[in-house]
């Protein structure tokens, strides 16, 4: 069966998430709990304004599936709404049709130990 | 029935000539006021007699930014009178006229009045002042406009000694302090005086404990081998700093020249002048305690400041914090026992109370079914679970040191955190009223001075 994963809308404010990290390679097989990705979420991108709340989220897999395409890129700006992975619960099923349900995912919210010192490199 | 005066009152200040601006109102003629709402102000002076003023005259940090605002004692329909503004420039600059007690910025028709308070009586002063960052921040827009790195405010109708509530937070305590109109007007309609409340901003350096201890412990000469760091630091590296990076660099060194915790104020009432300090009671957040703090490898001293300043700040700052400081893990035992260190080190010197707004614990839009996807200790990787634990920590510093916990996690979950802190930090104005009412509780429940409930 094929299954897919779109961007929700992890915050009702947002508009669109950066993705900051991806874990899995096309082709693996995820199991129960693995780390898919990480992505932030940036309100003064609504709204630009002093302490903007951007929050990193990182989503893990409720499902055992195979991971067959990637739609973004790390560094990407993806949209509410699009697509971001194409999964199938077996490793040769062909990538035509519609998905017959969409992935089920952990959505948590992850402390950015890497924000002070990324954003202080020279 | 006759219309009550609106009179400003006295203002003794043996030695100085106390100047003003014209007034501006806060409300339209025909506004119903309540009684206690501040319906309008006026920038103040004071000019010392037969001398050229210097440093050491009362209020010299705040001189450009002190402003007295009125609170009719009853209630009623305002009438202006006809000469209390006069636009522009008269209306700003506290230059034009000499304050005299007796005269009347409007009347109250129809006047309604408060239990045990004479509807005749004189209006009530709410004495604003701001520190500005610099004195090239000049903004006279409104009610304690500017850019300050301390603000404050006080009832100046009453005698004895006042209570200072001193606000050492972030965004979260700038909003539940300052209020709507950002210049604590429902903190003080709330409240009996004399009352005194003092806000540090985040502007830079963000107050957390550990921070708050070292600028309490500092000395002078720590102090200026930092300066001189600084000095050796920007002039030898290779970047050379761009204006705002001086800037984001000059209001850190200006951080760490300061104590806060240690300062005294002085006070004008009806009474006339008066000192007040060290603060009666601190109001610290857990939403200040990052899980990293910046130390520097040589000088030892820390800094916390909100990422996206330091994202911001520029490539030679970047360049001088890589080179210079290394970043420093903080679990929540660490915490806990810098929160212990500062409170010891403050009541060693002050009878001082502590009060400490805890964090939301949970996020609306996290769905965890399973904590196995997530590296332990989790408190390193989930927000929440970090939340969770410092909350906890929260309640042993309580019991051991005496703390009053205000609850801001119990709050946002019985208001609804979706609607009333949307973004997991920022207050709707419901939630700044409740958090507010919580404060006001302790601070009475822990008997500070000034802070009675009108």
């Amino acid at each position: 069966m094929l299954i897919a994963l779109t961007l929700p809308r992890i915050n009702q404010h947002m508009t669109v998430a950066v993705i900051r990290r991806i874990y899995a390679a096309e082709g693996e097989l995820l199991s129960l709990g693995a780390k898919l990705l990480d992505l932030t979420v940036d309100l003064s991108s609504i709204l630009p304004h002093d302490c903007p709340p951007i929050s990193l989220y990182r989503m893990a897999m409720r499902d055992r599936v195979w991971l067959r395409r990637l739609a973004i890129a790390h560094g990407d700006t993806v949209e509410v709404g699009a697509n971001l992975a194409c999964f199938t619960t077996e490793p040769g099923e062909p990538l035509i049709g519609m998905p017959g349900r969409a992935a089920r995912v952990t959505v948590a919210g992850i402390i950015d130990q890497a924000s002070w010192w990324s954003g202080v490199r020279p | 029935m006759t219309p009550v005066p609106l009179r400003i009152g006295r203002l003794p200040m043996p030695g100085f000539t106390v100047r003003r601006s014209g007034i501006r109102w806060l409300c339209e003629d025909g506004h119903i006021c309540r009684p206690g709402e501040v319906i309008a102000f006026c920038n103040v002076s004071l000019a010392p007699m037969g001398r050229a003023a210097n440093s050491a005259d009362p209020f010299m940090d705040e001189a450009r930014d002190f402003q007295i605002a009125f609170a009719p004692r009853c209630g009623g329909r305002l009438r202006k009178s006809a000469d209390s503004a006069y636009g522009g420039f008269i209306d700003r600059l506290p230059l034009y006229f000499v304050w005299a007690p007796d005269f009347v910025i409007g009347h109250l028709e129809n006047a309604y009045g408060r239990r045990g308070e004479g509807l005749d009586e004189d209006l009530r002063p709410l004495f604003l002042a701001g520190r500005r960052v610099t004195e090239l921040a000049e903004a006279h827009e409104g009610l304690l406009t500017g850019w300050h790195d301390r603000s404050r405010a006080w009832w100046a109708d009453d005698d004895g000694s006042f209570g200072t509530m001193l606000s050492l937070g972030n965004c979260e305590q700038a909003g539940v302090l300052r209020g709507e109109r950002n210049a604590f007007l429902e903190l003080f309609e709330a409240t009996s005086g004399p009352a005194h409340a003092v806000f540090i901003s985040d502007n830079t350096m963000v107050p957390c404990s550990a921070v708050a201890l070292e600028q309490f412990q500092r000395t002078r000469a720590q102090f200026e081998e930092i300066g001189a760091d600084f000095v050796r630091s920007f002039s030898a590296g290779s970047r050379v700093p761009a204006p705002r990076e001086w800037i984001f660099t000059g209001l850190l060194l200006s951080a760490l020249s300061r104590s806060p915790l240690s300062e005294h104020y002085e006070i004008l009432s009806r009474s006339g002048l008066q000192r007040s300090g060290p603060s009666n009671a601190v109001i610290l957040s857990l939403g200040s305690e990052f899980p990293v703090l910046l130390r520097h490898r040589r000088l030892g001293y820390s800094v916390s400041c909100h990422g996206f300043r330091i994202a911001e700040a520029g490539p030679a700052v970047h360049a001088w914090l890589q080179s210079n400081f290394e970043p420093v893990k903080r679990t929540p035992d660490q915490i806990r026992r810098d929160f212990q260190h500062l409170i010891d080190a403050v009541r060693a010197r002050n009878d001082t109370q502590f009060l400490i707004l805890n964090v939301l614990s949970t996020l609306i839009e996290e769905n965890i079914h399973s904590y196995a996807p997530f590296d332990t200790p989790m408190r390193d990787t989930l927000s929440s679970v970090r939340a969770k634990e410092l909350n906890l920590m929260l309640h042993d510093l309580a019991r051991e040191r005496d703390v009053s916990i205000i609850d801001v996690d119990a709050i946002a979950a019985d208001l609804g955190s979706r609607q009333h802190v949307p973004d997991g930090t920022h207050h709707s104005g419901t939630m700044q009223t409740e958090v507010r009412g919580e404060i006001l509780h302790a601070l009475r429940a822990r008997g500070v001075p000034g802070f009675g409930a009108r």
